[in-house]
């Protein structure tokens, strides 16, 4: 072979054979009954030059994200003055999270949107009037969604941001009133309600509750449903977010018992 | 009633009543309530004299080696600042320090000309009182405006705290407006803090 060509690599002379995937299910089965909400697997302190960070899994699904908070920090020279902190928060899927699709560097309207609610469920939470003059600025990656690009579940994507972000926050040594938790419910066909479905439903409705005040800092439903239906889920929701807030709160004390008080062993997964 | 308290807590739980005890640093009052706002190790302050108790909760370092930080300068905090330039009618600086605690991100601020000293206000020079490079003792008086805290250097031991000469020399203090390099004794004017 006098004529091969040297300059590049060439493929092997006899061809290869494509590998061949097993397929995998549809979806998982669930086992969790309707009234259970998934595992939450919550870490701090994990971005080390932001203030604060949380890292956040939740058990099954392979939904992951990581928040880090800047702040209280100075605002830009352009910014105008502010007797309160401004808290700004944005929401960024990495361009791999999304199997099947490649997501772009540039924000888009889902990116923004998911932004715009997640500064409303955390800005009542956090005592702005301590920080005048200066910003808190909440940054959620989502490394994986753990959907596909046919069904991304948006409800869980800002659930699991509100709860995380909640925790960088905090871990910051921001001063809020209240920690915040964020809960979902869905209704599935035959009309019963659903505490943190696995699957995207027709009707959902996502909390965001400050357990230890009993305030709501934000709600978002979707689907056609009457005042009484709204009323009904909204309540399970806050209960379902109220359940969480015990993972949150243990989270936060991870770092005091490192770093504080010498060492305290356990506290992971909890439901 | 100290003994009920949780070794730790966490923003928004309650930590006793305002009828005993008063709210100290990282809490805050919230109908009759103390409630905790950082997450951090509880302890109570004992009551002197006829006030109360205080319960405070302590932030956590943000690392093993790092000091707890997160504080803001605030209107009557004393803070080091540089300066970076100068005109006629202020000298404008750099935050670094508040109290006794350096800080993360550098605040900028200002000191009028009218802030110098406290007295013969009229006949303050900014360019005999600071130049840039110099490290400042100085008060907080204001928040300012939407980039600047007003800084005054009006008391004895407000003002430059270091400074090098033109050349470069490190200078010592003479009096309260004189510093003189070390190297050579060449005087130059400044708004000296007096020596603690």
């Amino acid at each position: 072979m006098a004529l091969a060509d040297r300059r590049r690599i060439n493929g092997p002379l006899t061809g290869t054979t494509p590998p061949l995937f097993t397929s995998t299910p549809e979806s998982p089965i669930s086992l969790k009954s309707a009234r259970d909400i998934r595992p939450v697997f919550i870490k701090t302190s994990l971005t080390p030059p932001a203030h604060g960070s949380a890292y956040l899994e939740i058990h099954t699904s392979t939904l992951k994200l990581s928040a880090s908070v800047y702040g209280p920090r100075p605002l830009p020279p352009s910014a105008p003055f502010s007797p309160h902190a401004r808290v700004t928060a944005e929401v960024k899927f990495a361009p791999f999270s999304t199997p099947g699709i490649r997501r772009g560097y540039v924000r888009d309207n889902f990116e923004r949107d998911l932004s715009s609610q997640l500064q409303i469920a955390l800005c009542r939470a956090i005592n702005t009037a301590k920080y005048p003059k200066s910003g808190v600025d909440v940054f959620v990656t989502i490394i994986d969604t753990g959907s596909n690009a046919r069904e991304v579940n948006e409800f869980e994507i800002l659930t699991a941001a509100i709860n995380v972000s909640s925790v960088a926050v905090c871990d910051a040594g921001v001063e809020m009133v209240d920690l915040v938790s964020a809960g979902f419910v869905g209704r599935d066909a035959q009309g019963d309600i659903v505490c943190d479905p696995e699957n995207v439903m027709e009707k959902m409705c996502l909390v965001s509750y400050m357990a230890a005040r009993d305030e709501i800092t934000m709600v978002w439903t979707k689907g056609e449903m009457e005042g009484e239906e709204v009323v009904k889920m909204t309540d399970v929701a806050a209960e379902t977010a109220g359940r969480t807030r015990g993972v949150v709160s243990e989270a936060v004390k991870e770092r005091v018992w490192s770093l504080q008080l010498g060492g305290k062993p356990d506290v992971k997964m909890s439901g | 009633m100290a003994a009920t308290l949780p070794p730790i807590a966490t923003p928004g739980q309650p930590l006793g009543s305002s009828t005993t005890h008063t709210a100290g640093p990282g809490t805050s009052l919230f109908s009759n309530q103390i409630i905790s706002t950082i997450a951090g190790a509880v302890s109570v302050i004992p009551a002197s004299g006829s006030s109360l108790p205080a319960i405070t909760v302590r932030r956590a370092p943000l690392t093993s080696t790092s000091a707890s930080t997160s504080v803001l300068p605030t209107v009557s905090s004393i803070v080091l600042a540089r300066v970076t330039r100068i005109n006629p009618r202020q000298a404008t600086v750099t935050i670094f320090c508040v109290g006794d605690v350096p800080l993360n991100d550098e605040f900028q601020g200002i000191i009028r000309v009218q802030d110098v000293r406290a007295t013969e206000k009229d006949k303050v020079k900014i360019f005999e009182s600071f130049r840039p490079g110099d490290i400042v003792r100085a008060l907080v008086i204001s928040l300012g405006d939407q980039s600047n805290y007003y800084l005054s250097t009006a008391h004895n031991s407000l003002g430059v705290i270091m400074a090098k000469s033109e050349v470069g020399d490190l200078m010592h203090p003479l009096n309260w407006r004189q510093m003189a390099s070390t190297r050579t004794g060449a005087v130059e004017e400044r708004k000296v803090a007096k020596p603690v």
